[in-house]
């Protein structure tokens, strides 16, 4: 190769150079320096020696610069043209223009990706450095997928593209990345898979500072994955493949945290609902509720089996089990107990969250109910069979007979183990003194500690506790954590007294104007929801044709001269929380 | 606590007085200071110094020679150490003579008046008079002279003033019929909407007092729970404060009303918790609302994607044998995966 030999040649008259221009010279990844030097090879040495001082402090910097891009080799120039095409310059807002541009370019870069992937990975450093992620997300994404996929490339650090796949992840556009299909699915797998970005370790000093940030927290892939997931879709109601993922991810990890921000979004969409038909809208619109974007069809999304979605709301579950979050907890797994059945069908895992909802009502709430409301009958004759153990131990749990407690929760050590429920059991058990002083208060405003000691038991010794301190001590901590609302008080004598305080005085004029603000929000969020969920379901076909049978039979009534009021009369569409939100 | 003290409660409690352990709420306002201030230093066993010490203060402050002996007397008992216990003759007297004074000034005033015949004017004089004699704990000449002021009442105002008055006397006198009396006539004389709002909080005020006194607690406390506007309360905090309205109301509705009265016109009306209350009930219900709708839109994708557990009939439930029988049992595998890790989590945590 003609490049290769001269620019080996003119090294050779000079021992230092000659080191680092072989050096590049074997890089094929990295082009650009080998142009100049054979270039400028017939000249003399100081010039040629500034030239490649020049290269190496540009690729210590990996900074595009205007005097490369116009040396660069005729491919990349195209490919980085092609790359930069979209997003258009036009109006953004016009969401025909943006859809047509957007449809466009994904083919040119399908088109891109299936003919010479091999130039993309080539020239992917450079390319990487001049696309901006968050406005060229699509082309960005491309070639992170034709360095990515399937294996990262041998050829380029693996750091420097594990530093951009971070950048992108973090930044991406949502509203272009609608396009980008199984590209970005793929992505989001590999991610997810744990097996790409370090779990939890710290990775390459020399980055972005931004990166850096994010390689110290061990937490990379997680949090990636996360703010991927609510790029694309800002409300974070509709369930993806990506969710699973994340959840499985998060909790074998143990990287809970970063999840949070997804996992404690509301699900409210799933993929493959039925009536799903997009009408004529385009994607890029704004408006689009996230299931006529994320489906299988945009492939987004995988089709999600029944199975999945049960191990999505246990994970959750047990994600905030292990940061104590019980009513959190609860409410996870009250989402499987109560999962909708047909024909008396129970999973093993709607069973194993029940055991779980037992045992972490009696945390959340120190009560217990049989089955929440709303799980379907022969579901609940189920659970009753298989979940026997935990019942008997939560109705032991509402008594003041701790001797029962104790013996049902010995009893039963081997079902706890086997059930992989040994730390809620411990839990509850550790909670059951609490409990008992909270019930304090449906008897007394006032008590001393030496007859609360006297009063309650603790569940992990069966009897009370020996010293006053302690009782005092546990108190502390329950007023603390705000389980308790109460004081302690000393009486002049020298004896204290628990205060039971009434729940609601501790809040302040701000904390309620916060509280309603929050609930307003809350509920500007349902109306859309609801809003787009009407949608969806106005144009199914079932409703059309019952629309069309109750319009005949109104008329028909209508002809028997019944009252018209009887029918469906116009529903205002009430704003009741509008005045609030407003002032 | 000082023996003398402890010998001064010992004989109130003799007198069948109550005597209070712990500390009064502060709300000793208007022309009740005095009342007040010598009821809480004849009950309350902190406060019974301070609150003596600044009755007679209280008391000097104005004309009443019978109250400063009142204060002085039980002062002398309970601390004769202090030096307030020492009667203060000097005063006494010269505020004797000035009243006296001031009584034969009024009189010849008023008398030039009624020479005159302006009726305004002899009005203001039988005013001014019975204002004094009232001040002087003259209450039965106080009577007499706000008596005197109905005959030269030209406006509904002026009667209304008139028996205002007379109830301020009346009130002192402890005359709770004679006040009943009084407070109805405040409200015969056909009431304009601006009458009743502002006029209103002082008749029910003075005749749930009445009737607290005659003991006839529900009526007080139906009285005391349609005062109605507490700013306009406020106006006549020398017959009772807001806060008295508050707390007697609240107390006469809890012994003498069943608790349907009780929801309805308690909790509905009196103090601002209620209201604060309902308001976190309005905020927990629409929560819960969010909650339920997100809850049922849920459900329903689940439905719409066809999500559902699957089962064979009712054959599988309501087997006995358990989970081998179950079905949808195909996720075992996948669900042994998860809840092994689980122990070791929680346990982590702990």
């Amino acid at each position: 190769m003609y490049t290769r030999k001269k620019a080996v040649k003119t090294a050779a008259w000079m021992p230092d150079l000659a080191h680092i221009v072989c050096l590049f010279v074997a890089n094929l990844a990295v082009p650009y320096p080998i142009c100049l030097v054979s270039k400028y090879a017939g000249y003399d040495r100081a010039l040629l020696f500034s030239i490649v001082k020049y290269i190496l402090l540009l690729l210590e910097s990996r900074r595009p610069c205007d005097r490369v891009v116009n040396d660069w080799p005729s491919i990349m120039d195209q490919c980085a043209s092609a790359l930069l095409a979209f997003p258009p310059q036009s109006d953004p807002t016009d969401n025909e223009e943006y859809h047509k541009a957007a449809v466009l370019h994904t083919q040119r870069l399908s088109k891109m990706l299936k003919e010479r992937p091999k130039d993309l990975v080539v020239f992917s450093t450079e390319l990487l450095n001049v696309i901006d992620p968050a406005v060229n997300s699509l082309s960005y994404l491309a070639l992170l997928h034709a360095v990515l996929i399937p294996s990262p490339a041998a050829q380029i650090p693996r750091e420097f593209i594990l530093e951009k796949l971070v950048i992108f992840m973090m930044r991406l556009d949502g509203r272009q990345c609608r396009y980008a299909g199984s590209t970005l699915l793929e992505i989001m797998e590999a991610v997810g898979s744990g097996r790409l970005l370090p779990v939890r370790t710290i990775y390459c000093e020399e980055a972005h500072p931004y990166v850096i940030n994010m390689f110290i927290k061990p937490s990379v892939a997680v949090e990636c994955l996360a703010s991927a997931i609510l790029r694309l879709d800002p409300s974070g109601t509709m369930l993806t493949s990506s969710h699973i993922l994340l959840a499985r991810l998060a909790y074998d990890t143990d990287n809970i945290q970063p999840a949070l921000p997804v996992i404690n979004k509301p699900i409210v969409y799933y993929p493959g609902m039925a009536n799903n038909t997009n009408n004529s809208q385009y994607l890029c619109d704004l408006k689009l509720p996230p299931f006529s974007y994320i489906s299988k069809a945009t492939g987004l999304t995988l089709q999600l089996k029944t199975a999945m979605v049960l191990e999505y709301d246990l994970t959750c579950g047990m994600m905030y089990c292990a940061r104590r979050e019980w009513q959190k907890a609860r409410d996870a797994f009250e989402r499987d107990v109560t999962f909708p059945t047909k024909d008396g069908g129970c999973s093993k895992i709607m069973v194993d969250a029940y055991k779980k909802w037992i045992l972490v009502s009696l945390l959340a709430d120190g009560k217990f109910q049989n089955s929440p409301p709303r799980t379907a009958a022969p579901t609940t004759k189920t659970f009753g069979l298989l979940a026997q153990p935990y019942v008997s131990l939560a109705a032991a749990f509402t008594t003041d007979d701790v001797d029962q407690l104790r013996s049902e929760a010995q009893q039963n050590a081997q079902v706890w183990m086997e059930d992989a429920n040994v730390g809620l059991v411990e839990e509850v058990m550790a909670s059951y003194q609490k409990w008992r002083v909270l019930s304090l208060q449906d008897v007394y405003t006032k008590i001393s500690i030496p007859e609360i000691r006297q009063m309650t038991k603790s569940a992990e010794t069966g009897s009370v506790l020996n010293k006053d301190e302690d009782i005092e001590a546990l108190i502390q901590n329950m007023i603390i954590a705000g389980m308790l609302k109460g004081v302690i008080e000393k009486n002049d004598d020298g004896t204290k007294f628990l205060h039971f305080l009434s729940p609601i005085v501790d809040l302040t004029e701000a904390d309620v104007k916060l509280e309603l603000k929050r609930v307003a929000a809350a509920t500007q969020n349902l109306r859309q929801i609801a809003a787009s969920t009407d949608q969806r379901l106005g144009s199914s076909k079932e409703f059309i044709k019952w629309l069309v049978k109750e319009s005949r039979r109104d008329k028909s009534s209508m002809s028997e001269a019944q009252d018209p009021t009887l029918g469906f009369e116009q529903l205002d569409d009430e704003d009741l929380m509008g005045d609030m939100l407003s002032s | 606590m000082a023996s003398g003290l402890l010998g001064f409660f010992t004989a109130m409690e003799e007198q069948g007085r109550i005597i209070v352990n712990g500390s009064p709420p502060c709300a000793s306002l208007g022309r009740t200071r005095f009342d007040r201030l010598l009821l809480i230093g004849q009950c309350s066993v902190p406060l019974c110094l301070d609150a003596l010490k600044a009755a007679i203060a209280e008391a000097k402050k104005g004309k009443d020679i019978q109250r400063y002996r009142d204060a002085w007397e039980c002062i002398r008992l309970a601390a004769p150490d202090e030096p307030e216990a020492q009667f203060d003759d000097a005063w006494v007297t010269n505020t004797g003579k000035t009243n006296k004074n001031f009584t034969h000034q009024l009189e010849a005033e008023l008398k030039g008046y009624k020479n005159n015949l302006i009726k305004e004017s002899i009005r203001i004089g039988n005013r001014d008079l019975g204002e004094h004699l009232e001040a002087m704990g003259n209450l039965n000449g106080a009577a007499d002279a706000y008596l005197k002021m109905r005959s030269d009442a030209s406006v509904s105002f002026h009667v209304i003033d008139t028996n205002k008055h007379i109830i301020g006397v009346l009130l002192q006198k402890r005359d709770w019929a004679g006040i009943l009396a009084y407070a109805n006539k405040l409200t015969t004389s056909n009431p304009t909407l601006e009458d009743t709002t502002t006029e209103q909080p002082y008749q029910r005020m003075v005749t749930g007092l009445a009737y607290l006194g005659s003991e006839r607690y529900y009526e007080a406390a139906a009285c005391f729970l349609d005062v109605g506007d507490p700013i306009i309360c406020q106006r006549y905090n020398d017959v009772a404060s807001s806060n008295d309205v508050a707390t007697y109301g609240g107390l006469l509705a809890l012994a003498s009303m069943d608790r349907d009265a009780l929801q309805r016109s308690v909790l509905v009306t009196v103090s601002s918790e209620p209201r604060v209350a309902m308001q976190m009930n309005v905020l927990q219900t629409v929560r819960d609302y969010n909650k339920e709708a997100l809850e049922r839109l849920r459900r329903m994708s689940l439905a719409a994607a066809d999500l559902e557990v699957k089962g064979q009939g009712r054959k599988g439930a309501s087997s006995p044998a358990g989970s081998s029988s179950l079905p949808g049992l195909s996720d075992i595998l996948l669900e042994e995966s998860i809840t092994n890790g689980s122990a070791d989590v929680i346990e982590g945590v702990a």
